[in-house]
Formats: structure tokens, C-alpha cells, sequence
């Protein structure tokens, strides 16, 4: 017979309080997400009424079938796509290149080159936003896809994260391959890169998803609807404030646009968890 | 030698193409996107909703005119951050939507340029507009946009609570207050005879009902607040009257609490409260619901203007949509053409007032069609008791921010009503000084 | 496959600080050369300069007749061992070993078919898919030897390899790489700070202190014979007791000494003109002392600790003048702690230290 009074974890009552006060955050967290997939499955009229609508039946799917026939969403989609995808890809070459060089290559002014690319962790897209929007114009760049990437690739989070973990890689290992007859370029692509795949997959999940969440740069860089992203384009139509009418629609939209984002996290799900608890489980 | 003929043809085709280009307009404006419901919609008394009449409004007009091409841009309300942004990068639209209460801003940066030429060569008279509506767009004697309509805050009013609670004359029209006691009067009575609170009002995160409500009953005051455009004047027993008259609605609990404005919309709808005050732009919606079976608006709804609650005069705080030309080099041809969607948009002025906005053009105040919409007889007044800021006060946008966010806490008790417009007063006051 | 190592008038500086100076050292074909000393003292920037990984300040090395300071490490004919082995944490135990081939662009099946000999020799054959994080610490170990042997180099560098390694992991793989050593007739040069390493493996030991080589001879040389008070000091468990030298006087046969603590000590050996006679010292080494009988006249030493080691014991003490002294003892010693003991040795076993620490052993030819 067992010892009830016998010490298990399993059993602690703490264990069973956190693991309830965890389940109401959750469902806390769910709720306006089922909520706005709940609107989107109704009539646009029957949730001009009240949105306890959501409650009753009947539902539709005619909200999603009008985004299918709605051709500018698919465009802002495709937009959001190229931009996120174009920003992620160029962060990460970026910033791998650039935290190579900060841990490992002798240059003059390292230091305080280093020192003001932290800075720029330091300094809000607020304070540099109109100075940025006035480089673009000089150049022409607006309503472009390329203009939506840009600055988003100056990341000096990702140049931090990638020089810390170029770092923390033993130059034993560079030394190694340097005995192995390897060039600079080799090693830096088919040995140290390679090892730093964790930090690639963190610095790329947040990015992806910064760029396709980003709303205020594209909001006054992408001015022709052709070139609007994804959240640009959805706020674009709602109607006047507040959003009383053809909620159903905008809440599709909203489903819609999550997607990919949702996408993304089941398939990294394991480094976003990583990424997010610091490596500590590594 | 056939072959050579074949190239002309096509060339002589290709410059015939060139000879009939169309002339394109880019139009930015908010009201949303509805292309999926009225994308293809010309008759535009088939459309329903700000979005959906506006949209048909630019189908007809392109049908109606095969020549020129409106290409249309639709922003997040109210979409000031994109116009900044592509005037900033001088690639703005050539047509915008604008409120009255914003064009001073742009107007007086030599942003916008005036339309008096081109509603002149389409023969629109400044006088068909209504006072309220010309006003809006006049700066330093020059109009700076098509007005395309007036709004106002209103009593929309549930006549079956009214009904309930006596307060229905026997020709079935509401008894309204008409001074402050008697909404004090009259909205106890409500809330005994039917359990619920009197009025139905955008408390919870919002910032412009308050601001309009203390507009509105200093413009009944004849308190004349922006005497100096660069410097308001709040801390007068006019301004603390309304912050305690608003202060006092809701320490008696004459007025739901903690809504937002979708809560507040739909809360009316319920049957929440006798008298919603919510803008000009509801009435088609509460209208519908109003003719249907089964909801708590059925068969007893009907709207008026704020009633004249102070001794003044009567008025009502009014802003209103109009369409401006940020400044740019526009060929003769574009000018034409924006000339003749400027006629059109004014001509069916008509079909836009089906929204519940109050027609900029006076003349439709006059149809017949439009007097028999729904209660519109009711708040015609307004044309001519919707009265604006004065058109040199600039940042509206953002001193409806300041005084939303003081009236706010001043109604819901975290600052003294004194301090409250005291710091309102300072906090508009630095912000106009420093432009 | 083993080559010669010349190593001459090698100098290596950090800004101003001088770490090593003038280095000259020849290493025979397949010798196997410990470099031995405190840490600090340049022995793994000495190994480092051969590898190709620290710039040559002065001087030159050659490897069979080529000289190869001016090569990229790759290019110098030279494998390397790692104290952190350094293997590629991504690619798997073959391919960590096939790296340096591949790069060299050596046919795949050469580089399978030395990768598999060299795996059978290091009895890792079956550990080639793996990756390093699958392996214990001295598959690892075999696995950084392996990716060395593969290179077929003319000669191995060895970064203290063994000092990540458990005491009895490491007593075994020693013993494989003096094994390894006899197989492959390879040059091995070997750093380490640990003398039982370097007794047992090196054909020769140099001992490096303070930028330059301080002795350099076979492993029983440089024990019995120390050519300095330094070496004397650095090398043998226990450390070397000293004893301060207050006069001395020329006797028939050699000196006299007198010792502090011990009294006058005469002794048969020749010193040389220039002995510098202030702060000259003797030394004795444990097991060259021995506990007296009770009642033998000697020196006495008030024990403190008895430290057993089974087959014999270490006696730690102190003389009259607080002077430390270790005797070593049979392991049946019944000497305990508190005891006073009387210690006796033959003068002749001393090594006698001038003021400058240079070294003079009995009968030394001077």
C-alpha cells in the first residue's frame, strides 16, 4: 500500500493551482481569437444587431467566400508575403554576416562600431520615422516592395543576438578547421554558420512575424492600395469608425491574415518556445 | 508590302488608343472597402451604408462618364498619417476625403488647393450649399473642398421605453427636456418606470462624444470658447456648467456606463436605454431595425437633434465630410474631370443623405424624396443650428483627444471638474503654441 | 611521414610584454617532444606558432627541411589536437574526420578508406554516424586524435588533450598514445602542465619558464639532474626540499657546507669559479632522506602530517628552524603525526643551488 503522505510532485496542490491558473490565462488569451472566428461565420446584418449574435445560429461561410472573390485581398496578401518574407531573408543574411564580423574579425573601430549598432536598440522607429520616410522619397522608393523591406533589415537585435552566439562558439573551432586547410568563406559558411541555426530560426520567426504584423511603416510608405500589406489593406476597409457595418467580412479577413503567422508557429513551434525561454532548455 | 500596311494599321490604332486615353483621378478616402457586395453596383439607389453608397456613387459616375478613370485608394479612418506621409513625399492622391474639421490644418500650410474655379466652371453656386456645410470648407473667403455633407450628435430614441415611461405625447412624439432640470426631471421618471437608465451614451475609450457634448452645450451657452483661435478658454462657469451637468447624468445613473461606441450602438439596439446619443450616421441602420419585427426598436423609433437644454440659443455642434485637392500640378484635362465627379457628387447629394448624414446641398433638404425619409424632417434644423469651430482653430483632431481624455476623467470622478478643464485648457494651450 | 622540427630563434610579443624569446629547439623524426611548464609560461603559444595560429614575431620554423612560418596552418603538413578537441558539432563522426581531406579535395573513397583505418585503429568504428554530442568524453577524444591521423601529418600537436579527461581515463588513453606513438613513427610534440604526462610519454621534455626554455633532456635527465633550482622545484611529487646555504668551505674531495637546520654537510663536487655563493641553497628530494632508528644520531623533524600511499608514506615536517621537510617512508611506517623523528642522507645525493638557481649535482664535471 502506498504511502499517501508520501512526496510526489505530481500531487502538490501548487502543481494543480498553477496548472488551473494557467488554463484560464489560456482560454483568456483564446478568447478574442475564437471570438473574431466566431464573428467571421456570421451574417454582416445579423451582427449589426449585436454581436452576441456570434451565439446563435445560423452561420455562414459567405465571409470567407467573398474574400476569394475579392481579388485586392489575395494582392495584399502576396505583398505581406514577399515583404515578410524578403525582410526575414535579408535579416538574417545581415545580421550573420555581421555578427561573424563583430566575433570574429580584427577591424579597425570594432568597439564602437559595435557599441553603436546597440544604440540602435536604443532608438524607436518613432524617432527615426520621418527622417526614413524623406531618404525614401529622395530616392524614389515608395510604393515599393522593397521600400516595405528595407528598414526593417537594419536590425540590431539581430546583430547582437548573432555576434553573442558567434561568440559563445569556441574559436578552438574555427582553429580546427583553419588545421583542416579550410578558407575564411568555409568556415564561416559550411562550419560556424551552421552551428548557429538555433539563433537563425529565433531572429527569423521574429522577424517573419514583425514584418507581417508591421502596420505603421507600411501604413504611410505603401500609399497606392496595390502596394498595401495585409494589415494596411484590412484596416483600409473598414468603414468610417469604429466598424459598425460588415463586421463579419473584416473579421474573415482578420482569420485570413492570421494564417500564415499561425502557420509558422506550428512548424517552428519548438524554437519559438526556445527562443522565447532564452535558450534555457538547450 | 502587306506587311507595312499591317504596321500602319496598328499604329494609326495605337495613336487613335493614345487619342482616347482615359483621364485617371486618384481618390483616397476612408468609409471602407465593400467592392465584394457593391463592386459593380451603377444605380445607386440600390446600395446601402456609407460604403456601399459612396462606392456605387463612383461606379455611376464612371459609367456615366467612359472617358475618365477614378482610381480609388481606401484608408483606415480618418487617414491623415497617409495623406501626411504622401504629401510629405509630394505623391498625394487628387482627391480626398477631409473633415471639416481638419482642412485648416492642411489649408493653412498651403497644402490644399481651392475648388471656388472648378465648381465655378461646372456652375455650382457657393450658394447651393447650406451655411453649415460652405462654412466648413471656407478658409480666409476661399472654399478649400466640395462639402459633401453635415453630422451631428443626436437624440435617437426608443419611443417603446418612452412610451413605458409616460414620456410620449399623444401625437406619438417623444417629450423631450428642454432645459436641464428637466432631463433631470424626465430621466428619473425614465429610470422609475423602467428600470433602466435614460440615456445610452460612448463613455468607455472614447474621446469625442465627450468633446462634442461640451462643444454643443457651450455653443448653447453663447460662450464663445475660441474667442482667440490659438487660445482656448475653458476655465469659465460656461465650461464648468456642462462638465457637471455631464458629471451629474452620470452620478445619478441616468446613463449607461462603461460602453464603448460598439457597445453603445448595439446596447440602444437592445434596448438598453431610452435615448442613445450617437451621430447622424446610425439612423439608417436603427431605421431598418426599427422596421423589422422582433427587436426592441420595432415600430418605436425616432430621432431628433440635442434639444436646446441652456438658456443661449439653440445650436449643435456639427462637423461634416468634404473632399479637398491636395496641392499638386494637375493637366486641364484632370481638372475637368474632377470638376465633373465634383458635380456629381454633388448632384446626388441626395443618395449620400440616405447615410443619415444631413446633405451639404440645400436644395435636397427641399425634395421630396428626401423629406420623406424617415425622421429627416425632424433634424433639418440642423442646417441651420449645426454651427462648427471657429475654421482658424487648427488640430481639431488633437484637442478632441486632450478634452476627451480630461472630460473623462472628470465624469468619472478621478479629477476635480476644476482641474480637469484647467488642465484641458493648459494642455491645448501648449499644444497651439507650439506649432 | 615523421619529419624533423626546427625551431630557431623564435619570438613572440604581445604589445610590449615579451612572451617567449630567442627559442631555438631541434626535434628529431619521429620524436616524441613534451613541452612542460607552469601555466603562463608559453608553452601552448610555442605549439600554437608551429600550428600556424600565433604570427611568428622573430625567428623562423621548418618541418622536414621546409620552412613553414610563413604558411596558412592548413598548408603546414601539421595536425592538431585540442584540449576541447574543437570537433565540428554538426557534422558526424566521419565527417568530422573527412573535413580536412574534402577540403584538400581528395577523392571520396581515399578519404572513406583512411577515415575507416583510422576509425579501426582507434576502435571508434562503429561511433562514424554519430555526432559529437552523442559521445562521451573520450570517444571524443578518439574521435580529435582520429581527425588528426587521417591528415597523415608530418607531425601531431598535442594541446594538453588528456586534461578534460577523468584520472583513470586519462592513465589509459596515455598509455594508448605512447602506443599510438610506437605505430605510427610520428613527430609528436605534446603540451602539457602535468609532469606525469610528460615523465611517462616524452622522449624528451623541454621545460619552458619564463619566455625561454629552461632544460630540455630525456624525462630521468631531467629529474635526477635538474640544471636549475626552477626545474628542481617543478619537477617530482613531492616538491624538492630546500635547504638556505650560510657558508662554505673548499674541502678535500668537493665542499663544505654549512646547511641551515642540518649543520656542516661536505660533499664530493667540483664548483666552478664563478658560484655565486649568496643565496645558494642544497635540495633534497623525499626519497633520497630516511627515518633514522631510534637513537641515531641525526636531524630532527617534528612531524605534522603522515600522508600513506600504501607502498610507502610521504613524512611532512618541520626542522628546528621551522625549515619544511618531506622523508619518504615504507608503507609500514609507524611514524605518527606529533612524533619527532631523526632523518639521516647521503650528502652526495644532495643537488647544491648558487645564488643565480643554477644547478650542480655530485661529481658533476664542472
Amino acid at each position: 500500500m502506498a504511502d499517501r503522505s508520501a512526496f510526489s510532485p505530481e500531487n502538490l496542490t501548487a502543481n494543480r493551482t498553477l496548472f488551473w491558473i494557467a488554463a484560464v490565462l489560456a482560454a483568456l488569451m483564446l478568447a478574442p481569437v475564437l471570438w473574431i472566428l466566431g464573428l467571421s461565420l456570421k451574417n454582416n446584418q445579423d451582427l449589426m444587431h449585436g454581436t452576441d449574435a456570434v451565439f446563435r445560429a445560423p452561420y455562414t461561410l459567405k465571409n470567407y467566400a467573398d474574400i476569394l472573390v475579392n481579388s485586392q485581398v489575395f494582392g495584399w496578401f502576396l505583398n505581406s508575403l514577399i515583404v515578410a518574407t524578403g525582410q526575414t531573408l535579408g535579416v538574417l543574411t545581415l545580421c550573420s554576416l555581421a555578427g561573424y564580423a563583430f566575433a570574429r574579425l580584427e577591424f579597425p573601430f570594432r568597439r564602437a562600431i559595435f557599441i553603436i549598432v546597440l544604440f540602435g536598440l536604443a532608438v524607436p522607429e518613432q524617432a527615426v520615422i520621418i527622417a526614413r520616410h524623406q531618404m525614401f522619397n529622395w530616392v524614389g522608393l515608395h510604393n515599393t516592395h522593397i521600400a516595405l523591406m528595407l528598414p526593417g533589415m537594419s536590425s540590431a537585435f539581430g546583430v547582437f543576438l548573432m555576434t553573442q552566439f558567434f561568440n559563445a562558439i569556441p574559436k578552438e573551432i574555427d582553429e580546427a578547421a583553419m588545421l583542416d586547410n579550410t578558407s575564411q568563406f568555409r568556415i564561416f559558411w559550411k562550419v560556424l554558420l551552421p552551428l548557429t541555426l538555433p539563433a537563425q530560426a529565433t531572429l527569423g520567426i521574429f522577424t517573419f512575424l514583425l514584418a507581417w504584423n508591421d502596420y505603421w511603416w507600411p501604413l504611410i510608405s505603401a500609399t497606392k492600395k496595390e502596394m498595401y500589406t495585409l494589415t494596411i489593406g484590412i484596416a483600409s476597409t473598414q468603414t468610417n469608425f469604429a466598424q459598425s457595418e460588415g463586421l463579419g467580412f473584416l473579421s474573415a479577413q482578420a482569420i485570413f491574415a492570421s494564417l500564415p503567422v499561425v502557420i509558422v508557429y506550428i512548424f517552428f513551434q519548438r524554437h519559438i518556445v526556445t527562443a522565447v525561454s532564452g535558450g534555457a532548455v538547450k | 508590302m502587306k506587311r507595312l500596311l499591317t504596321g500602319t494599321a496598328l499604329a494609326t490604332l495605337a495613336f487613335a488608343g493614345m487619342g482616347h486615353a482615359d483621364t485617371t483621378i486618384e481618390l483616397q478616402r476612408f468609409f471602407g472597402a465593400c467592392d465584394t457586395e457593391f463592386g459593380n453596383v451603377t444605380d445607386v439607389s440600390q446600395a446601402v451604408g456609407e460604403c456601399g453608397i459612396i462606392t456605387a456613387l463612383i461606379n455611376k459616375f464612371e459609367a456615366d462618364n467612359p472617358g475618365i478613370d477614378v482610381n480609388v485608394t481606401t484608408v483606415e479612418w480618418p487617414g491623415y498619417d497617409q495623406l501626411n506621409a504622401q504629401l510629405a513625399s509630394r505623391a498625394a492622391p487628387d482627391v480626398v476625403t477631409m473633415h471639416y474639421s481638419a482642412i485648416s490644418d492642411y489649408q493653412s500650410r498651403g497644402l490644399l488647393d481651392p475648388v471656388d474655379d472648378i465648381l465655378a466652371a461646372q456652375g455650382i453656386e457657393p450658394s447651393a450649399f447650406t451655411d453649415a456645410a460652405r462654412s466648413g470648407v471656407t478658409k480666409e473667403g476661399k472654399m478649400y473642398g466640395l462639402p459633401f455633407d453635415n453630422w451631428t450628435m443626436l437624440f435617437h430614441v426608443n419611443l417603446n421605453l418612452m412610451k413605458e415611461a409616460g414620456l410620449v405625447n399623444d401625437d406619438g412624439t417623444p417629450i423631450l427636456p428642454t432645459s436641464v432640470d428637466e432631463l433631470f426631471a424626465q430621466g428619473e421618471q425614465f429610470k422609475e418606470a423602467t428600470g433602466k437608465p435614460y440615456l445610452v451614451q460612448v463613455l468607455a475609450n472614447e474621446t469625442a462624444a465627450y468633446t462634442r457634448a461640451l462643444y454643443t452645450f457651450l455653443q448653447q451657452q453663447n460662450s464663445d470658447f475660441f474667442a482667440d483661435p490659438k487660445a482656448v478658454d475653458l476655465t469659465t462657469p460656461e465650461a464648468t456648467a456642462v462638465v457637471e451637468l455631464l458629471k451629474k447624468i452620470y452620478d445619478e445613473g441616468l446613463t449607461t456606463t462603461g460602453m464603448d461606441y460598439a457597445a453603445a450602438v448595439s446596447g440602444f439596439s437592445n434596448g438598453d436605454g431610452g435615448i442613445a446619443i450617437n451621430g447622424t450616421w446610425l439612423i439608417g441602420d436603427y431605421v431598418a431595425q426599427s422596421e423589422k419585427e422582433g427587436t426592441a426598436l420595432s415600430g418605436g423609433y425616432t430621432v431628433y437633434p440635442i434639444p436646446q437644454l441652456f438658456p443661449g440659443k439653440d445650436s449643435t455642434y456639427a462637423d461634416g465630410h468634404g473632399w479637398v485637392l491636395p496641392k499638386k500640378d494637375r493637366s486641364p484635362e484632370q481638372v475637368e474631370a474632377i470638376g465633373k465627379l465634383f458635380k456629381s457628387l454633388a448632384d446626388n447629394d441626395f443618395q449620400w443623405a440616405r447615410t443619415g448624414h444631413l446633405p451639404a446641398v440645400q436644395a435636397v433638404f427641399e425634395m421630396e424624396e428626401f423629406q420623406s425619409l424617415p425622421h429627416r424632417a425632424n433634424i433639418a434644423e440642423i442646417a441651420d443650428t449645426g454651427q462648427s469651430l471657429p475654421p482658424e482653430v487648427l488640430r481639431q483632431f488633437a484637442i478632441q483627444d486632450i478634452i476627451g481624455e480630461e472630460l473623462a476623467a472628470a465624469v468619472h470622478g478621478d479629477k476635480s471638474v476644476e482641474d480637469a478643464l484647467e488642465t484641458a485648457e493648459k494642455r491645448i494651450n501648449d499644444l497651439l503654441d507650439n506649432i | 611521414m615523421s619529419a624533423p622540427i626546427e625551431i630557431a630563434n623564435i619570438t613572440k610579443r604581445y604589445g610590449a610584454l615579451t612572451v617567449l624569446e630567442d627559442i631555438t629547439l631541434h626535434i628529431e623524426p619521429g620524436e616524441f617532444v613534451v613541452f612542460l611548464g607552469p601555466s603562463g609560461c608559453g608553452k601552448s603559444t610555442l605549439l600554437r606558432m608551429i600550428a600556424g595560429l600565433e604570427a611568428v614575431d622573430g625567428g623562423t620554423i621548418s618541418l622536414g627541411g621546409e620552412r613553414i612560418d610563413t604558411l596558412p596552418p592548413g598548408k603546414r603538413g601539421v595536425a592538431m589536437v585540442f584540449q576541447s578537441y574543437a570537433l565540428y558539432p554538426h557534422m558526424t563522426v566521419a565527417q568530422n574526420m573527412g573535413f580536412g581531406l574534402e577540403n584538400l579535395k581528395t577523392p571520396k573513397n581515399e578519404i572513406a578508406r583512411r577515415v575507416q583505418s583510422a576509425a579501426e585503429t582507434l576502435e571508434i568504428a562503429h561511433l562514424l554516424d554519430r555526432k559529437p554530442a552523442k559521445l562521451s568524453g573520450g570517444q571524443r577524444q578518439r574521435v580529435a586524435i582520429g581527425r588528426a591521423i587521417v591528415k597523415e601529418p608530418q607531425a601531431f600537436l598535442f594541446d594538453e588533450p588528456l586534461s578534460n579527461l577523468d584520472a583513470a581515463l586519462r592513465g589509459r588513453t596515455r598509455l594508448e598514445l605512447a602506443q599510438l606513438h610506437q605505430r605510427l613513427g610520428a613527430t609528436m610534440i605534446f603540451v602539457t602542465h602535468d609532469q606525469v604526462e610528460a615523465m611517462t610519454l616524452a622522449d624528451r621534455i623541454v621545460i619552458l619558464n619564463d619566455r625561454r626554455i629552461e632544460q630540455m633532456g630525456a624525462p630521468m635527465e631531467i629529474y635526477q639532474r635538474p640544471a636549475t633550482k626552477f626545474v628542481a622545484q617543478f619537477v617530482g611529487s613531492p616538491a624538492m626540499c630546500f635547504l638556505p646555504v650560510t657558508g662554505m668551505t673548499d674541502a678535500a674531495q668537493g665542499v663544505t657546507l654549512d646547511v641551515e637546520g642540518a649543520g656542516k654537510i661536505e660533499i664530493d663536487v667540483r664548483l666552478p669559479a664563478g658560484f655565486r655563493r649568496d643565496g645558494a641553497s642544497v635540495g633534497i628530494r623525499a626519497e633520497d632522506a630516511k627515518v633514522l632508528d631510534r637513537g641515531q644520531p641525526g636531524i630532527a623533524v617534528g612531524v605534522k602530517v603522515v600522508e600513506r600511499l600504501g607502498d610507502r608514506a610521504f613524512i611532512y615536517g618541520t626542522l628546528d628552524n621551522g625549515t619544511e621537510f618531506v622523508v619518504e617512508d615504507s608503507g609500514r611506517s609507524t611514524v605518527a603525526s606529533g612524533d619527532v623523528i631523526q632523518i639521516g642522507f647521503d650528502p652526495n645525493a644532495l643537488h647544491i643551488f648558487d645564488g643565480d638557481g643554477r644547478a650542480y649535482h655530485h661529481s658533476e664535471e664542472a
